[in-house]
């Protein structure tokens, strides 16, 4: 007998993505992203983001079918992001999800969204190692998780206190006067910067701060740290050079989040490390990371960007998991949740 | 359960969806037999709809296979459950590739009821939405303030689910919303179609920013 084919709905934020995975072989990633509604008001407004996910439902379902060269009927599970997310972005396809495990009368699963992060790994590197250590970095999360079990036991070490990740990115490319969302603006603009330029804060690294937040980070500190520097320069009528501002900042950023990364792996004798989210799109963060990793001998597994970014293949990933495992499913009338923690792996 | 008698030949087992007023649906067989239920609960519609389906087909007595049609209400309504109804009413439809096709939800209302009246729902925000209807509806639903509304008819009756909600202002008859409505107004052939779109009559809301100031 085949493997399951399983298709996956994700609509936390702004992409609508439909996946459809037959075990751990990806066979479609369709992705309508509204991202370009979103620019102009500098950050995801839920009600567009809710209104493009209707719209794109049906066309998406569509071409994934096609690009994965089946008939919806050929579907054996659904799977879709449950939570976290934007409460009504999430309805969308929840309600999607449904209605397709009714009409086809297949099972479903409304899984976790950062589960699906982790697991969408599997499709490109094989299976996960577990335990892993998780390391996920994106506009909505900053999370560092212990994982034994993808499918259900997943416990979080620690998270941002303040902003995540790509939300730092965002608002210092704003400082900057780079466009949103932030992320692929500063790492272009690095690319010809200094990292080494200016010494901004390490947040969280203190030994007092590593006492109640060893593997938790903070932003906050740093965007003020970049923003004042910035000001300073600028009443001292010097010309801020964009391109080692953006290098530093981003070295700050990579620095931290791979020092809780590397520490979370060595004192948990855990040898892989997954990175996932928009942020590991960050090719400095990459080739930091593959530096430290091969410097303490951790198995390092970061998917490619399409990969790491919101997707349906990602939830498919996870769905395909769950009936390999036999793992129980989700009721029909599950409710969404968009604060859902990531030690429910299903609704 | 009841029987609809149907002047025409009708070969259609239709699935009716609503979640402009919490939630309910309703299959409507080739019969002429009206199977519904529904929850009048907002903000339940996520949880309850593809259950609700579920358990009126099988109460129906039909196979999802011998499904022909889904006709969903498209609102006006309050933007997140109405977008439920919708999304479920068309993956439902492409799934089983059959035809669908959206109605005004307000029209199911005056459909149960002898016209004329001006049908009103509750779309929060110290307002409602609403429409005329003589016979057939007149122009396209709006959502005003209850006194904005009624000042506009001083004579016409008031009814739906929101003629009770400003005493002050407008006292009707509160009528529920139901699928079965909305099914039967599709099988008189007398329906006015309209696009499977939210009937959304309010802009989103974001204020783009002015220009931002950049500190360089
Ligand atoms: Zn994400």
């Amino acid at each position: 007998m085949s493997e399951p084919l399983i298709l996956g709905i994700e609509t936390s934020c702004d992409e609508t993505g439909i996946g459809i995975v037959r075990g751990t072989t990806l066979l479609a990633d369709e992705v309508a992203s509204s991202v370009d509604e979103h620019a102009r008001f500098g950050g995801v407004v839920p009600e567009i983001a809710s209104r493009a996910h209707l719209e794109a439902m049906v066309p998406t379902i569509e071409r994934a079918c096609k690009a994965a060269n089946i008939r919806l009927a050929d579907v054996d599970a659904i799977a879709v992001t449950s939570g976290p997310g934007l409460a009504g972005a999430l309805l969308v396809g929840v309600a999607a999800a449904k209605s397709l495990a009714v009409a086809l009368g297949k099972p479903i699963y409304g899984v976790n969204h950062l589960a699906a992060h982790v697991c969408v790994d599997q499709l490109e590197h094989g299976p996960l190692n577990e335990p892993s250590i998780a390391m996920l970095v994106s506009g909505g999360h900053s999370s560092l998780l212990l994982v034994p079990d993808i499918t259900q036991d997943v416990i979080q070490l620690g998270q941002t206190i303040d902003d995540a990740a790509g939300e730092a990115f965002d608002k210092i490319a704003r400082v900057l006067g780079l466009p949103f969302p932030g992320g692929p603006y500063i790492d272009q603009a690095a690319q010809t910067g200094n990292p080494n330029a200016i010494d901004f804060p390490r947040g969280l690294t203190t030994p007092k701060d590593l006492i109640k937040h060893r593997f938790d980070v903070s932003f906050s500190g740093l965007k003020t740290a970049v923003a004042r520097w910035i000001e300073t320069e600028r009443r001292a009528g010097n010309s801020v050079m964009v391109n080692d501002v953006a290098a530093s900042f981003q070295e700050a950023i990579v620095d931290v989040l791979l020092r809780k990364a590397i520490d979370a792996c060595l004192s948990n004798d855990v040898g892989t490390l997954v990175i996932g989210g928009g942020v590991a799109a960050n090719s400095r963060l990459r080739t930091v990371a593959a530096q430290r990793c091969a410097e303490h001998s951790i198995d390092l597994r970061i998917p490619s960007p399409a990969l790491c970014t919101d997707n349906g293949a990602m939830v498919a990933a996870l769905g395909s998991e769950l009936v390999k495992r036999g793992r129980d499913t989700s009721q029909l009338s599950f409710a969404t949740d968009s604060s859902m923690n990531v030690t429910t792996v299903v609704a | 359960m009841e029987r609809l008698e149907l002047e025409r030949v009708w070969r259609m087992n239709a699935l009716a969806i609503d979640t402009s007023v919490g939630v309910s649906v309703a299959i409507l067989r080739s019969s002429g037999e009206v199977t519904q239920s529904q929850a009048i609960d907002h903000g339940m519609q996520g949880e309850l709809t593809a259950e609700l389906i579920s358990r009126v087909v099988s109460d129906s007595g039909l196979k999802i296979e011998e499904i022909t049609d889904v006709v969903v209400g498209v609102g006006p309504g309050p933007f997140t459950g109405l977008r439920v109804g919708i999304v479920t009413a068309a993956v439902f439809a492409h799934a089983r590739n059959i035809s669908i096709h959206g109605i005004c939800s307000l029209d199911a209302i005056a459909f149960d009821y002898a016209n004329p009246c001006v049908v009103v729902t509750d779309a929060r925000r110290k307002e409602l939405y609403w429409a005329r209807y003589d016979g057939d509806r007149i122009g396209e639903p709006q959502v005003s303030k209850p006194e904005v509304i009624a000042s506009q008819f001083p004579d016409l009756k008031f009814v739906g689910p929101g003629a009770q909600l400003y005493p002050d202002f407008i006292s009707g008859s509160v009528m529920e919303l139901k699928a079965g409505s909305l099914a039967k107004l599709f099988a008189s052939g007398s329906a006015q179609l309209v696009d499977v779109l939210p009937m959304y009559l309010r802009k989103p809301d974001a204020v783009e920013p002015t220009i931002r100031k950049s500190v360089l």
